[in-house]
């Protein structure tokens, strides 16, 4: 079977998948280059963007200097204290959400809109009952994180097919057996979804919950630098956000092979 | 060997249960220890209820299934079952599918392990032991899903439509591979069809179930001697029986198909 290559015409002895994997690295190698150079050849003004060197640069030196640490503490605390409410929370809600059919036929529209809810509309309410601080924040990342694990846990469970659960029953499988062995592992990619995005919407709800509610954090270190023309340090901060991001997914892709493929004997 | 004695499955419909629908009526049928017997059936006649009943995955209304006189009560070691598609684990290695019942009813490893690497040759997967299933055709799939049943070694063998979602060239290839393996076994095997060609070519015996409510209107004897190959599809005894099980078949068809035809217009 040939493929229809629509390619770009030129042929350079690649495979299709090696040409796919070429034009991503050309695209990263763009944006990359683009960051790094536009602001030097003058085609962006500095004010606006600087070189991603100088990027590096400053956040090594934030880093170095212990300045960067308040902050690092008060964000990671707000994320990942959310992020692992949220995934025991989500998933747990989840797994009774597929087990109850009910239930999940009640909450399946306040599921579905509920991303449509503008949630730091919310912060004002709050911030009078909680108060200010690190609490609020925590709340609404947990908020911002937590439902799209449950969507992803109870849809992703009622998606293994049938016959898996059939093939398992014929061949006598005690329920510890099931789970451990049918339900968890057929479950993994779609809960491990859920998981990275409610990793990316946690750190979204802190970030932009510390823009306005803190008076530390990375958000608010972004805000405070924005407002004092510190481009340089806003683009450090900015720059580690992105990092952390990115090195947690593939952290989550990471633990996900490894629990798919732990299940191997 | 395998005895199946006026079974009967009736549903409750609706939220209140009160009214029913019966999926099947006093069903008879034994299977001799080694034969291959296959019921084809229109759709929504309840072969796959059936098949659930034999198995003991769902419990009939009344009646009784037992092997050798003890009754099957629900999953029982002594059945193994090969489903349509998609039963093959995706996590795990064609050899860890084989070996994945052995190893969760207590087999060593090592033992396993051998008695898996044997099935797989037998099933002509030699070479593909380390492939994941996403990586094979959905032939393929299904001798794997047939090792993993067989490696159990059950008294028999429950197959719903297992190449029914296969093309024609492969249904085809992989009945005669069937038919080889069912020789070297020499297991019982009881397969649900809704093929007649399919029927004919493998069994030993075809019992044709009527529409809705599920019984049998007929168990004939095929007597076209084995081994059937290419050439025997296209002998006069091979189509006569076609023709026969055809006919009686068709009636069966159309009543069913009015039957959804029914059941839609009453649920508009």
């Amino acid at each position: 079977m040939s493929e229809v290559d629509r390619g770009f015409g030129v042929d350079l002895g690649l495979s299709r998948t090696n040409k796919v994997r070429l034009v991503q690295a050309l695209v990263v190698l763009g944006v990359v280059g683009f960051v790094e150079f536009a602001p030097r050849l003058g085609l962006v003004s500095p004010t606006t963007l600087i070189p991603l060197s100088e990027m590096v640069d400053e956040l090594a030196g934030l880093l170095g200097s212990g300045d960067l640490t308040p902050h690092l503490i008060q964000t990671f605390v707000a994320v990942f204290g959310a992020f692992a409410l949220a995934l025991v929370v989500g998933i747990g809600a989840g797994v009774v959400l597929w087990k109850v059919e009910s239930l999940k036929q009640v909450l399946d529209p306040y599921l579905l809109i509920y991303y449509a809810v503008p949630f730091f509309a919310f912060y004002p309410l709050l911030v009078s009952l909680i108060g200010l601080g690190i609490a609020p924040i925590l709340l609404i990342a947990f908020g911002f994180s937590v439902v799209i694990i449950v969507t992803n846990t109870a849809s992703g469970l009622g998606e293994i097919p049938e016959s898996y659960v059939l093939a398992g029953r014929d061949m006598n499988l005690s329920t510890w057996q099931m789970l451990r062995h049918v339900y968890f592992p057929a479950s993994v990619p779609y809960v491990f979804t859920g998981l990275k995005l409610g990793f990316v919407y946690a750190l979204i709800g802190t970030i932009a919950s510390e823009f306005i509610l803190a008076d530390s954090g990375l958000g608010w270190l972004i805000a405070y630098n924005y407002n004092n023309f510190d481009v340089r340090g806003m683009y450090a901060a900015m720059l580690f956000v992105v990092v952390l991001a990115l090195v947690m997914n593939g952290v989550l892709s990471y633990v996900e092979n490894r629990l798919y493929r732990r299940v191997r004997t | 060997m395998l005895d199946i004695t006026d079974i009967s499955k009736t549903y409750g419909l609706g939220d209140d249960r009160v009214s029913t629908i019966v999926a099947l009526d006093d069903i008879d049928l034994t299977v001799d220890r080694g034969e291959f017997v296959s019921i084809i059936g229109p759709t929504g006649c309840g072969k796959s209820t059936l098949f659930e009943v034999i198995g003991g995955l769902v419990d009939p209304t009344a009646g009784e299934v037992t092997i050798e006189g003890s009754p099957v009560t629900g999953p029982d070691e002594r059945i193994g079952m090969v489903f349509q598609d998609h039963s093959t684990f995706p996590w795990l290695s064609v050899v860890e599918n084989v070996e994945f019942g052995l190893r969760r009813s207590g087999v060593e490893k090592g033992e396993a392990r051998d008695r898996a690497m044997e099935m797989i040759e037998l099933v002509g997967l030699s070479g593909f032991e380390h492939a994941d299933p996403t990586e094979l055709s959905g032939g393929m799939n299904q001798r794997v899903a047939i090792a993993r049943t067989l490696v159990m070694e059950p008294d028999i063998v429950l197959m719903d439509e297992p190449f029914g979602a296969l093309d024609e060239q492969t249904r085809l290839i992989l009945g005669e591979e069937l038919l080889r393996i069912w020789r070297e076994t020499n297991a019982t095997i009881l397969f649900v069809t809704h093929n007649i060609n399919e029927a004919v070519q493998l069994s030993d015996r075809i019992a044709v179930m009527s529409a809705r409510p599920g019984t049998f209107k007929t168990i004939v004897d095929n007597d076209i001697p084995r081994p059937r190959d290419d050439d025997t599809m296209s002998t006069d005894a091979f189509n006569d029986l076609v023709q026969r099980l055809w006919t009686v078949l068709k009636d069966e068809s159309k009543k069913g198909l009015s039957q959804k035809a029914q059941q839609a217009g009453a649920e508009q």
